[in-house]
């Protein structure tokens, strides 16, 4: 896999943050790689929806991987709707029930896409790499 | 006197007050079938005598006490509804119901107020009274088969009159009421009674309305039964009164029965639902072992095998992106798969991305069961890979189509060119120790999809496969 860099600079303050939202280790862990390999900073892997919230505050991620179906039953998109509304984090759904996000979910979380697995490398691959991420100290508009 | 009596449209005798027959006009005696000499001087029932098999046939002592009342009263009596059966010239007893008035005649000049003969007015009613009663037997047989009460609602009066059935049905016993309506009203479902009433309301203001509504009634002991309640509105002939009638059929079982299929609906949706994402867990879970270990290994050789069976495993894999997503659980549509496949392969095949061939699609958007398009899909895999990889691309830049078309005859083709030279050695020539595992898993894909493959060499190698659909 030959992905490019998200951000072109070494500097690791200036490289795409993201935070992994996904309770199965192992499906965890190939994201963990692949975000490296297209040269994106993984602040952290949460399994339930307030671990993922609560990671979110503190490391203050770009991007976040969000798998629906949480560990203790706790749902994806309930992480996710905060992570958009209160720290603007661009969220990627990756699921195998994608249906189960409702309408008015999907525009309040406003996903920069929504992948079905099994998700293919390259798939996942296009969508970090087309991501710009917002210029730092300007919150908001 | 004679004349006039005998043109009376109406059937009539006159009697003595003791039932001797004076005189029987000529209407009467052809209704009974009878000659008048048979019938005056006698005895009314000696001339029809009663049939002996009807144990109820005691019409003589009613018209007797019919009689004594006219002479009693100086008034005209009409008799009970009687049957009367006559006997044909055959000698066989006919069914005949009378509705019968008995009217006094004053003929004593002496004493103006005794009656002195009777006149009897016969009309024959059998024709109506057996109509009403086949009327009445088909309505009983008909709501005893379904469960239905019948009722006749006057909104007017607020009253409802109605078959046991109908008492029944609220949970009431036969006796509890008389007819306001307010008492059933009182035992709807507190949710249905503004549907209810509103249903009501509306047919009770026109002519010909139809009622159709269901709702639930919920008794003292918590029974709920759902009720189906169905009628017209009709113009009461005798008040003139708007009068609804109708029926009513109790639909519990089949409301349960529907509540019940719902649920096993919508339990079966939630098991395929939780299958379906089990499924595409788990092949994540595969496709992300396959990823990591590639990523791991240091060996070269053993990363382009792990790539190849990545490849090969998502191409099965992919499929279940693409399932159930639209409500057909049984087939996939083929040109969603097989571009979001090739663009995968276009990503993750080896070389530098600027000597990468071009792949063009021209995929027709079929439909294909999800066994044959899985298989179809490792053959795009095995095909597109092995042009990709072996061919020796001209200057102005490399090119592989695929293509899938359906052909006359339900024949359908997958076609992978490339315009490329070299490298492969062809899929058919068996004489050849099978030269790896990608052309083997083409020829067994081609055989399980029960095709046939063509292959060509002109500008570029051409392979095809011909299947049924």
């Amino acid at each position: 896999m030959d992905g490019q860099p998200a951000s072109s600079s070494p500097n690791r303050d200036s490289r795409v943050r993201v935070l992994i939202i996904e309770d199965n280790a192992l499906i965890a862990l190939d994201l963990e790689t692949q975000m490296e390999d297209l040269g994106c900073d993984v602040v952290g892997v949460a399994v339930t929806a307030a671990q993922a919230i609560d990671t979110a505050r503190r490391t203050l991620p770009h991007l976040a991987l969000v798998d629906l179906q949480l560990a203790d039953g706790s749902r994806g998109q309930d992480a996710a709707l905060v992570l958009r509304s209160e720290l603007d984090v661009a969220c990627i759904i990756l699921s195998g029930s994608l249906h189960s996000v409702t309408e008015e979910e999907r525009l309040a979380i406003r996903p920069l896409a929504m992948l079905s697995k099994p998700v293919l490398p390259h798939e996942l691959g296009d969508v970090v790499s087309r991501y710009q991420k917002p210029p730092r100290q300007t919150k908001g508009l | 006197m004679g004349v006039l009596f005998d043109s009376q449209p109406t059937a009539q005798m006159v009697f003595r007050p003791d039932l001797h027959v004076v005189a029987a006009n000529r209407c009467y005696c052809e209704m009974l079938g009878i000659e008048r000499a048979e019938l005056v001087g006698k005895r009314v029932f000696e001339a029809f005598p009663a049939n002996p098999d009807d144990p109820q046939a005691d019409a003589e002592a009613e018209l007797q006490a019919s009689a004594d009342r006219v002479v009693e009263t100086g008034e005209a009596q009409e008799m009970p509804l009687r049957q009367h059966d006559v006997a044909g010239p055959d000698g066989h007893y006919r069914v005949r119901y009378w509705r019968i008035v008995n009217s006094p005649v004053f003929a004593d000049r002496g004493d103006p107020t005794k009656v002195t003969h009777i006149i009897h007015t016969a009309e024959d009613i059998t024709g109506r009274i057996l109509g009403d009663r086949v009327h009445e037997a088909k309505r009983r047989a008909a709501m005893r088969g379904a469960d239905l009460a019948y009722f006749e609602w006057c909104p007017g009066s607020r009253s409802v009159s109605r078959t046991p059935q109908f008492d029944t049905m609220f949970g009431f016993a036969e006796e509890d009421h008389a007819n306001p309506i307010r008492p059933f009203m009182e035992r709807v479902h507190p949710d249905d009674l503004a549907g209810l009433e509103a249903e009501m309301e509306r047919v009770s203001r026109t002519v010909g309305a139809d009622l159709h509504q269901d709702f639930r009634t919920v008794w003292p002991d918590g029974t709920t039964r759902w009720l189906l309640v169905r009628g017209e509105s009709i113009r009461n002939p005798d008040t003139e009164e708007l009068l609804v009638v109708g029926m009513l059929l109790d639909v519990t079982h089949i409301k349960q029965s529907e509540a019940k299929l719902r649920e096993a609906i919508a339990v079966r949706d939630l098991l395929i639902a939780k299958v379906n994402h089990r499924v595409k867990n788990s092949l994540q879970m595969v496709t992300s072992i396959l990823n990591l270990e590639a990523q791991a290994t240091g060996d070269e050789t053993a990363r382009v095998s792990l790539n190849a069976a990545t490849a090969r495993v998502q191409a099965v894999a992919a499929i279940h992106a693409s399932l159930y997503e639209d409500n057909d659980l049984k087939t996939v549509r083929l040109d969603n798969h097989i571009g979001r496949l090739v663009e995968h392969l276009r990503a993750s095949l080896p070389g530098r991305k600027e000597q990468a061939p071009q792949i063009v699609l021209q995929v027709a958007p079929l439909r294909l069961p999800i066994d044959k398009a899985v298989t179809l899909s490792l053959a795009v895999n095995e095909l597109v890979t092995d042009s990709v990889k072996h061919a020796s691309w001209p200057e102005q830049g490399g090119t592989v189509t695929v293509e899938l078309r359906r052909e006359e005859g339900e024949q359908i083709v997958l076609e992978v060119s490339d315009n490329g030279t070299g490298g492969t050695s062809g899929l058919l020539s068996e004489d050849m120790p099978s030269s790896g595992l990608g052309k083997r898993l083409i020829r067994g894909m081609a055989a399980q999809l029960r095709g046939t493959i063509e292959e060509e060499c002109v500008n570029g190698w051409t392979t095809r496969i011909l299947f049924p659909e």
